[in-house]
């Protein structure tokens, strides 16, 4: 069923399939509806089958349902049900569990962290609080700079991303780091 | 940030690059970016062109409101400017007034270029991608003419896809043909010139 993207109400067809209209916000609205809404299942699959003739091969997991496909990383049977299409590969879920969370392939990752932007801000935030930042940052750049040491090798996410956001926390948690040991230092030493 | 890596070309992308849309083979990916100011973490979400059931854009007043806001807050901005140079006389206060006129100043050209950005980028909507499984609102496309643009090809990509899994071809659209009255050799009735009478 097709609805509004601003209050989810059901959408009328016209003619076309498209509406112009939302019946109840009354604001203007483009959209389409594919067959894939129309299938029982909710996509463009067969559903799977049972095992009718013994000796057939049947799904790892599923040892009633007929087996259509091998798992390209495992090799296991799977049925219509298990299997996943990833990236032009037919794979289960147990090979796409450990390609995401045992070996962090990157196109597998589904969320990531982006630490070198947590550095970053731990760095400018403070800031915002206008002359409260310079102590507040007394606090956050130590910190800032255990991520970017800590985390200097982690995954930047499926879009490229440069290292240039790295570097810079690290240098600019370094000197706020260095002028605040030398501000303390030469407020106990020389008073 | 790139326009297209890999497999995959940009779409759209949000402010500061928090979020982004981007075509890849047979699917579309959304990334989508949590943060302030900079993202922190990002997800991923693939829509595979099969499962996809339908994708809506509906306008927003958003635009508007924050374009009357801005207005709004552009023309305090102004009062207090004059305000302040008007509270010039030569006092030790002075220096202090100048520093607050510029900062109100940079403020009223702040408001005032979110209302130019509204006004050249069009009115605002949300887009509603919806599959079996989820539904998912892409934040990069949130300008109205931007995102009927998208769809329109999103959709041709999506039921190519979708026709020809189910093993059909899609059929080009034929302009209506006006319906033909067919003739025929039954002779109607002659019109009756007056209606009968009673009796």
């Amino acid at each position: 069923m097709i609805s509004c993207a601003k209050c989810e109400i059901p959408l009328p067809f016209d003619s076309q399939g498209t509406p112009e209209y939302c019946p109840n916000c009354r604001r203007s609205c483009v959209g389409h509806q594919f067959p894939a809404a129309l299938t029982t299942t909710g996509e463009i699959s067969k559903p799977a089958e049972s095992v009718n003739v013994l000796g057939e091969a049947s799904c790892f997991y599923h040892d009633t349902k007929r087996a259509v496909v091998a798992c390209d990383g495992c090799g296991r049977y799977l049925c219509s049900h298990c299997q996943a299409d990833w990236l032009g590969r037919t794979l289960c879920l147990g090979c796409i569990h450990t390609q995401r969370e045992v070996k962090g392939a990157g196109e597998f990752q589904s969320r990531v962290t982006l630490y070198d932007n947590v550095a970053l801000s731990l760095l400018i935030l403070p800031f915002l609080t206008l002359i409260y930042g310079f102590f507040l940052v007394m606090f956050t750049a130590p910190v800032a700079l255990y991520l970017v040491v800590r985390h200097r090798n982690a995954s930047r996410g499926i879009v490229p991303r440069g290292r240039w956001r790295l570097v810079l926390a690290g240098a600019l948690s370094i000197f706020v780091v260095l002028a605040w040991v030398g501000f303390i230092v030469a407020a106990v030493f020389f008073g | 940030m790139k326009k297209n890596f890999g497999e995959y070309v940009r779409i759209a992308r949000g402010f500061f690059g928090c979020s982004s849309f981007w075509r890849g083979n047979g699917h579309f990916l959304y990334v989508k970016g949590n943060g302030f100011l900079l993202p922190f973490s990002e997800e991923y979400f693939r829509f595979e062109f099969l499962k996809v059931q339908s994708v809506v854009a509906t306008k927003t007043a958003r635009g508007t409101v924050t374009s009357i806001l801005s207005g709004a807050g552009a023309i305090v901005a102004a009062l207090l400017v004059v305000a302040s140079i008007s509270g010039l006389d030569g006092s030790p206060s002075d220096p202090v007034l100048y520093v607050m006129a510029v900062l109100l100043i940079l403020f009223a050209m702040g408001f005032l270029a979110v209302i130019a950005v509204n006004i050249v980028m069009g009115p605002t909507c949300v887009v509603r991608i919806q599959t079996a499984v989820r539904a998912e609102t892409i934040r990069p496309l949130l300008r109205w003419r931007l995102a009927k643009e998208v769809l329109v090809s999103m959709q041709t990509e999506i039921e190519l896809a979708q026709v020809s899994a189910l093993g059909k071809t899609p059929e080009p659209e034929q302009p209506m043909a006006r319906p033909s009255v067919p003739e025929t050799s039954v002779e109607l009735p002659p019109i009756p010139s007056s209606l009968p009478e009673e009796s």
